[in-house]
């Protein structure tokens, strides 16, 4: 399995370990710490305070399709077949979230380099490494975005945010599924076990 | 087959919920009776689910009820920290199988998905987060134990088209 450091070590390398990922949502969002949703400052602040924090995930969002794409050719059969319904849900994720951070007068993240990524995948070897990177990458996208819904002051926008959280959570099943392992492991999803 | 709910079916069940939703930002009850109504719509849908899946004989009903009946304790907890009264657990109810399992946690999700439009709490809009995902992993075990796709939907809202 993994054939590697361990899968901590690539999402550190791309700077979104879970706590990492949570932490770069807050930072985006500057000291503001009242625990309250919305009724931050004018609305252009909130404008664009919403558009960093969209931003973080964008970021995210871009790596996952890049693994999804990277893995592809090491998955066989059912998990080749769901793998790739996951990875257009990851471009969908990205196209929504690029469009919301447009709407807000915000400019979208671009995608890193292809090289950049590479260098994150290479010690990807067979079927379960792929399935267990995607696997802490929708855990570590869970904990993002359950960061990041207080911090957005558009209830709009909220509700995209974990619309996207419950299809992360739903990849989380899916994949636990591919790897023979229980698919409900807990009442409450905080993208924790990353 | 797809199950869609939508704010017409919250206010089906009872919930409250879709009229509270649906009422102007200006007429609004003040912050805590929002919250205070929201976690009372569900925690009568999680009491519904803890009945279903008493009643199912679903081959995972027993841990997907026992999730259910947790989410219902920590909204009590919190509803009563805003010196609400939970409802009244309702009466047991006929489960016709999955499908209908299916259409309670998709009802469930779009519940969830409304109230982040409503909770003015952090803490209980990261707690609606968390069980909203939970419901919504309900639905990939559900919908592969009949033979559908656990995830057909990039963006999970139950059903509820903004």
């Amino acid at each position: 399995m993994w054939g590697m450091r361990n899968r901590r070590d690539f999402l550190r390398i791309a700077g979104v370990t879970t706590a990492g990922g949570s932490a770069a949502l807050l930072a985006a969002c500057g000291d503001d710490d009242e625990g309250q949703a919305g009724g931050r400052g004018t609305d252009t602040e909130s404008d664009r305070s919403d558009a960093a924090v969209l931003n973080a995930a964008l970021d995210l969002e871009h790596l996952a399709v890049a693994a999804y794409t990277a893995g592809a050719g090491l998955l066989r059969g059912e998990a080749r077949e769901l793998g790739g319904q996951l990875l257009a849900h990851e471009r969908e994720h990205v196209a929504g979230l690029t469009r919301a951070i447009s709407d807000l007068g915000g400019a979208p993240n671009e995608t890193k380099a292809a090289e950049e990524y590479a260098r994150m995948f290479a010690g990807l070897r067979d079927q379960e490494d792929v399935l267990r990177f995607a696997l802490d990458l929708s855990n570590t996208a869970v904990a993002a975005y359950i960061a990041a819904l207080p911090r957005l002051a558009s209830p709009s926008l909220r509700q995209t945010a974990v619309a996207i959280m419950s299809s992360e959570a739903q990849h989380i099943s899916v994949l636990l599924g591919l790897l023979g392992e229980p698919q409900v492991p807990e009442a409450f999803v905080t993208g924790g076990e990353a | 087959m797809r199950h869609r709910a939508t704010r017409r079916d919250a206010l089906a069940l009872g919930l409250g919920l879709a009229a509270l939703l649906r009422a102007p930002r200006a007429l609004a009850q003040p912050e805590e009776d929002d919250n205070a109504a929201v976690l009372a719509g569900a925690i009568a849908l999680e009491q519904r689910a803890v009945a279903a899946y008493d009643a199912a004989g679903f081959r995972a009903g027993e841990l997907f009820r026992d999730q259910s009946q947790e989410h219902a304790d920590e909204l009590i907890a919190a509803l009563e920290e805003l010196d609400g009264t939970p409802p009244p657990p309702p009466a047991p109810t006929d489960v016709g199988g999955v499908a209908d399992l299916i259409e309670l946690e998709t009802r469930a999700v779009a519940t969830y998905y409304d109230a982040q439009r409503t909770l003015q709490d952090a803490r209980l809009l990261q707690t609606a987060a968390g069980i909203m995902a939970n419901h919504a992993q309900h639905l990939v075990v559900l919908r592969q134990a009949i033979g559908e796709n656990p995830s057909p939907d990039a963006f999970v809202t139950g059903g509820v088209v903004e």
